[in-house]
């Protein structure tokens, strides 16, 4: 219900939903345009194109998630007119526009899973932020130990703790699937 | 277009998988997918290995999120609620905002787990900020999941929510219009009413109140325990109505508890002077006297008390001097919303006297009786029992 009152919030033009919205998509959006043109810049620059398109088609989609794929979408489209703009040469554009059309749903799967753990990453105590950003960045208990100046049995146990809690963030189906965390008004 | 369903759940299992929360059917899923390409698998290996995640949050950590949508903002067309509520902040006179907590996001994610873990894991949490705002409408609020938001109420008044606490605006305005918080089990609240009067509410406890108040008084009902600070104004006395007893105020502190459990009304007087009156009787008290008003029987019983400890709950300190085991555990069921159970009901009367952080485990609190050597409890979920 709380994320369908925020959906219907932005459907209906309510600034501050959109706000909202924006916050937690945003980064990811940059990730997948820099995917495409790599360069930062030009990255936020699609982001910012595409959200004023979703601003203005706001009225045209069904749900949140219809939403965050017409955002992913756009920001592939406009990414792709950008490198053809730019890149006259027609036969690598072909290539670069198949190769990226393949594996455009996997792009979203790794962005999605990466923003995921992020956000339920976020809402840990700080140490235990740290200590779970470095474990799944692949770093093995000791080597965190050392980075963080801790003892290695402090990392197991606040790691141990950080994964319960996680575990249950992660079990809801709010927070995960429709990714708006909180109901806005 | 492409809804791209799979790949959301996708996204969801393997995040689920690497915090190693996957339900055997959630792995049967996750299975098919990884066994239908080769590439799913190449895939699977590249974000479990933690490799693009880390250039990937380097770069997100760079990202202004903030200053993109400052500059997103003028692209939007204005939209008419935010002009109206830039017009009402100039007209406000002063609003006073005083934060709470940090980490409100954090007490949410702590929230979730205590509804949806199973409850023989489920650890004891204290209470944090937490209410329910019923407007004049009827429409409900749950103000815990508003971060620094505003509502306006049908008359214009703007209602201010940030980080337990809520702030009303003055006004001049003709129609009486009345709002309720209701704040539960294991929540407090705080809030500023529009005459600046500051209220605090502790668990299970109830206000309702204008929301300007009228011409000639300022009268608020309420159930539980509430800690006011009442603005000064000789011209409209400050009327607390809690069950059949008036506290009658100018400007001054107190804490009133009166739970609908217990039979009496609990007034603590910590700086001016209020006056008290129940049917025909009339009382007025001085700082740290307490008076003690039974419903169920007749008149005042006063007693002189250090005021400042009755109230420090505001403060986040959980205080009791000399108490019956049987009020301590009372508040603590209400604050860490647990149930008691007496294996021997005649240590109720035994009395203790305990001073710990609100926001510490139960664990602090519970040690601190047992250490006595007089009291032991057992905590199973959510229940815990007294035993000798």
């Amino acid at each position: 219900m709380s994320v369908n009152s925020a959906f219907h919030k932005i459907k209906s033009g309510d600034v501050k939903a959109f706000e909202e919205l924006f916050e937690q998509l945003y980064p990811s959006m940059c990730v997948v345009a820099k995917s495409y043109v790599n360069d930062e810049e030009v990255a936020e620059d699609i982001v910012q194109e595409a959200f004023i398109k979703l601003w203005n088609n706001r009225e045209n989609y069904e749900n949140i998630s219809s939403l965050k794929s017409f955002l992913y979408v756009m920001v592939k489209n406009i990414s792709l007119n950008r490198i053809r703009r730019e890149k006259l040469d027609k036969k690598y554009e072909d290539s670069v526009e198949e190769r990226q059309v393949e594996s455009f749903g996997h792009k979203i799967i790794e962005e999605e899973t990466y923003r995921i753990l992020h956000q339920a990453i976020d809402a840990l105590p700080a140490q235990s932020k740290k200590i779970m950003k470095l474990s799944l960045q692949g770093a093995q208990n000791q080597e965190i130990a050392s980075n963080l100046g801790i003892s290695i049995n402090t990392v197991k146990t606040l790691k141990y703790r950080a994964l319960k809690t996680l575990r249950v963030t992660l079990k809801d189906y709010y927070f995960i699937l429709i990714l708006l965390l909180k109901e806005i008004k | 277009m492409k809804n791209y369903k799979k790949e959301y759940q996708i996204a969801q299992l393997i995040s689920k998988e690497m915090t190693g929360g996957l339900t055997p059917e959630e792995q049967i899923i996750l299975q098919g997918w990884l066994s239908k390409a080769e590439e799913n698998k190449e895939l699977y290996k590249r974000i479990k290995s933690g490799k693009n995640w880390k250039v990937r949050n380097e770069y997100v950590s760079r990202i202004k999120t903030g200053k993109a949508w400052d500059k997103l903002k003028v692209h939007i067309a204005p939209q008419r609620k935010t002009i109206a509520l830039k017009t009402w902040i100039a007209r406000i006179a002063a609003v006073l905002i005083i934060g709470f907590f940090s980490g409100v996001l954090y007490y949410i994610a702590k929230n979730t787990i205590l509804t949806s873990t199973q409850v023989t894991e489920a650890e004891i949490q204290p209470g944090s900020s937490k209410a329910l705002l019923l407007l004049d409408n009827g429409e409900a609020v749950q103000l815990e999941l508003e971060e620094n938001d505003s509502i306006f109420e049908a008359d214009g008044t703007l209602i201010s929510n940030s980080k337990g606490q809520l702030v009303y605006s003055s006004l001049n305005t003709t129609e009486t219009i009345y709002n309720v918080i209701k704040v539960p089990r294991g929540g407090e609240y705080q809030l500023v009413l529009s005459d600046s009067t500051k209220v605090w509410l502790n668990s299970d406890s109830e206000i309702k109140y204008p929301v300007q108040f009228n011409q000639n008084n300022r009268k608020v009902w309420v159930s539980g325990e509430a800690y006011f600070d009442v603005e000064n104004d000789k011209k409209k006395p400050f009327i607390v109505n809690v069950k059949d007893v008036e506290v009658r105020v100018l400007g001054t502190e107190f804490n009133i508890e009166a739970y609908p459990e217990n039979e009496s009304v609990i007034t603590t007087l910590v700086e001016g002077s209020v006056k008290l009156k129940k049917e025909k009787e009339e009382l007025i008290i001085e700082p740290d006297q307490q008076v003690i008003t039974s419903t169920i029987g007749e008149g005042f019983t006063v007693r002189q008390v250090n005021a400042k400890n009755h109230s420090l709950w505001k403060d986040g300190i959980f205080y009791c001097e000399a108490e019956h085991l049987s009020t301590i555990m009372e508040k603590l069921s209400r604050w860490y919303d647990v149930n008691i159970f007496y294996l021997n009901p005649s240590l109720k009367d035994k009395r203790f006297s305990v001073e710990v952080q609100r926001y510490e485990n139960i664990d602090e609190v519970l040690d601190i009786l047992s250490a006595t050597n007089k009291v032991r409890f057992e905590i199973n979920s959510n229940n815990i029992t007294v035993m000798e």
